[in-house]
């Protein structure tokens, strides 16, 4: 070999050499090192805002949804000419210029001009290509039924985050969490991937049917017009169950907008606020009766010409009665009657019964803001309770909680909870969760069929509530008529008033059950009266809409009725969801 | 040192293919990460194109919910196409003995056109 061959063998190896010593410093000395900064350069961590899960009625029918919309954030650090923006972006935004000029002006790092704007708002902005000024997608809330059932849904913030009603009871099924999520991108930042199969939240299917809410929202408004009546409740149940059906409350408010209307408004008081219950109180003391053996239904009491002296205090009936029967007591709801049943009763079985029937107690309804009501333990009671608890007085209640009592007698003497979702489900439509709550028996069979039997007086002989009954069907229900309390003059008022009716329909074998409350009427106040006639109409509409025959049989000639019609489950009105 | 000819000129070739290999090996490392960051931005694209459709979709949804809510229908049932809620003593519920479907049978019928003079039916 010639010298001149060595020297360049020797050359190639030492280049080589110095080759794999860098090779060696890159590959294992400083590997973690510059891995660690390689990725930092192609991945890029960004923060995902999960979509919510989807709000669907018991059919399916979407109640919440999402829509995109984007964000508009600053760094006022990077801005260079505040005035030309802050007036470019006002033009935009249609927004007072002096407004964005003090945000830009606040010499934070960072800060949001605007949430959640549709794109057409938008895509001006970015077409300016401004300095400083950066652009975020995030999913918006969007209620495309608008005030339908909003007290039931609630609604979010701008951070997607529940704030009322379902919304808010069930934000981390919903929500799940906010993920980060790494992005690869290129040299100049552009991602490569946008991994877009991100996380979702996961559906909440209602016990609400869209079609019902409608009905229940349509009669209420219709009742508040007509009476001119400060604010209503109508809550209609699957009375075995205890899947809630529909939930109306006035006033209402559109829950995309809110911020819009006073905080009165979103307020659901169907759970809420409570209320004396009035007539619709004394199923208490009639089924504590029946089932402690100290009536029956034909058993004779003297209601005194309609006058009964408790303590200091002279009640009164609306109407002066002789001797009737416990079930005609119940019927034309003499007060004089029910208190001589309490008497007899006693206080501490009509509060073992009040709250056998869950007042005072919280029903346990899956959204936040329940109250639990007020009743007095027996040794808290006046002089002139035993005059006034019987009758639904000196008891605060909320309309669900009445609601639930007259499902027990409905039902069989089983109560149950109201409950407004019937599953979860994964983004797919997959269930994960499916209810189950479980009935308790309260009451034997035999006195809820009494009262069952008793109610349905009401409606149809010559009981208050006749203006209830629907034609084809048998309606069983109470009336209520309360007076509100004036707290100025410490009394009892004589022009506020709250009428009520709770009934269940057909009476022979109960698909619903449901409840009127009208709240300061004016031009009428009678339970039978008022709220009454609301009962019928959503009941027949209800009938029609669920497909509930009439059970008169009357059909046209040629025609026979051969078999069953769709008959309820004991797990609810549908026989699939 | 002395090599047979044979041995030289094989050991030659031997070089040629190792450079020809390890030329080919590189160029195809460079291609194939090419045509990977191509198709990645092709993927990216897509991936664009699917969150336009998606965004679409879910406009699409929002405006379905909104059309087909219960009032809208009825609004449009009774007051465009003149339509009414039947009474529901003329509503009947019949069901199949071979099917368990529940059939709803909706309407009235005025029974003088259902037959002919003679009352022999049509």
């Amino acid at each position: 070999m010639t010298k001149r061959a060595v020297i360049l063998n020797t050359v190639i190896i030492v280049c080589f050499g110095i080759i794999l010593l860098r090779l060696f410093d890159l590959m294992i000395i400083n590997h973690e090192r510059l891995k660690a900064r390689a990725e930092q350069q192609y991945y890029k961590k960004e923060r995902k805002e999960v979509a919510r899960g989807l709000i669907l009625d018991r059919r399916g029918r979407e109640l919440a949804l999402n829509l995109n919309a984007e964000s508009i954030y600053l760094r006022p650090a990077e801005i260079e000419s505040p005035e030309r923006y802050s007036e470019e972006l006002a033009r935009v935004l249609k927004k007072d210029p002096e407004a964005i000029l003090a945000k830009i002006s606040s010499g934070k790092r960072f800060l949001w001009l605007e949430r959640a704007l549709p794109s057409e708002v938008v895509e001006p902005i970015k077409r300016m290509n401004l300095k400083g000024i950066g652009f975020v997608e995030e999913p918006k809330r969007f209620y495309p039924k608008g005030f339908r059932a909003a007290h039931v849904l609630g609604f979010v913030n701008i951070d997607q985050k529940g704030l009322e009603g379902i919304e808010l009871a069930y934000d981390s099924q919903l929500r799940t969490a906010v993920t980060r999520v790494s992005l690869l991108r290129d040299a100049n930042g552009r991602p490569l991937s946008e991994g877009i199969e991100g996380a979702k939240g996961n559906n909440v299917v209602l016990t609400i049917d869209e079609g019902l809410q409608y009905i229940s929202e349509k009669a209420l408004d219709d009742a508040i017009k007509r009476w001119q009546a400060g604010w209503g409740v109508i809550i209609m149940m699957e009375p075995y169950s205890g899947e809630i059906l529909s939930m109306a409350v006035r006033p209402g408010y559109d829950p995309n907008n809110f911020k819009d209307f006073p905080a009165s408004a979103r307020r659901n008081r169907a759970i809420t606020d409570t209320y004396e219950p009035g007539s619709t109180f004394k199923l208490i003391t009639a089924a504590g009766a029946l089932e402690e053996g100290i009536v029956i239904p034909d058993t004779k009491i003297d209601c005194q010409n309609g006058k009964i002296k408790i303590g200091k205090k002279i009640i009164e009936d609306i109407r002066p009665n002789g001797i009737l029967t416990f079930r005609e007591v119940i019927e034309r709801s003499s007060n004089v009657g029910i208190i001589k049943v309490a008497m007899r009763l006693g206080p501490e079985k009509i509060y073992h019964y009040a709250r056998l029937f869950g007042f005072g107690s919280k029903t346990g309804i899956d959204i936040p803001g329940e109250a639990s009501g007020y009743l007095r333990p027996p040794e808290r009671w006046s002089k002139q309770s035993m005059g006034a608890i019987p009758l639904g007085y000196e008891v605060a209640a909320t309309p669900l909680q009445v609601l639930r009592a007259y499902a027990a007698i409905a039902n069989g003497g089983f109560l149950v909870t109201p409950h407004l979702v019937s599953m979860i489900t994964a983004p797919d439509g997959s269930p994960i969760y499916k209810m189950r709550y479980n009935p308790q028996r309260i009451l034997s069979e035999r006195t809820a069929f009494i009262l069952k039997e008793i109610l349905t007086g009401t409606v149809s002989r010559e009981g208050t509530a006749q203006l209830a009954g629907v034609d084809g069907n048998t309606v069983a229900g109470k009336t209520g008529t309360t007076r509100l309390f004036d707290p100025e003059r410490k009394t009892y008022s004589r022009e506020r008033y709250v009428s009520s009716f709770v009934g269940f329909v057909p009476a022979s074998d109960p698909r619903i059950v449901a409840i009127v409350v009208i709240g300061e009427p004016k031009g009428g106040y009678y339970g039978g009266t008022v709220a009454a006639p609301v009962f019928r109409e959503l009941a027949e509409a209800t009938l029609a809409y669920l497909r509930i025959p009439r059970e008169d049989g009357n059909l046209p000639s040629g025609f026979r009725i051969s078999g069953q019609s769709q008959r309820i489950s004991p797990r609810g009105l549908y026989e699939t969801h | 040192m002395i090599y047979p000819r044979g041995r030289s000129v094989l050991k030659f070739y031997e070089w040629f293919l190792l450079v020809i290999v390890i030329v080919g090996g590189i160029f195809t490392i460079i291609w194939l990460r090419s045509a990977i960051t191509s198709l990645e931005y092709r993927i990216a694209e897509l991936e664009r194109i699917k969150l336009d459709a998606l965004k679409e979709q879910k406009r699409l949804l929002a405006e379905r919910a909104s059309l087909t809510s219960v009032e809208r229908i009825e609004e449009l049932a009774f007051n465009k196409e003149g339509l009414h809620f039947p009474d529901r003593r003329h509503v009947h519920l019949i069901r199949r003995v071979d099917s368990p479907q529940v059939l709803s049978v909706a309407g009235s019928i005025r029974l003088d056109r259902l037959f002919h003079d003679d009352g022999f039916s049509r």
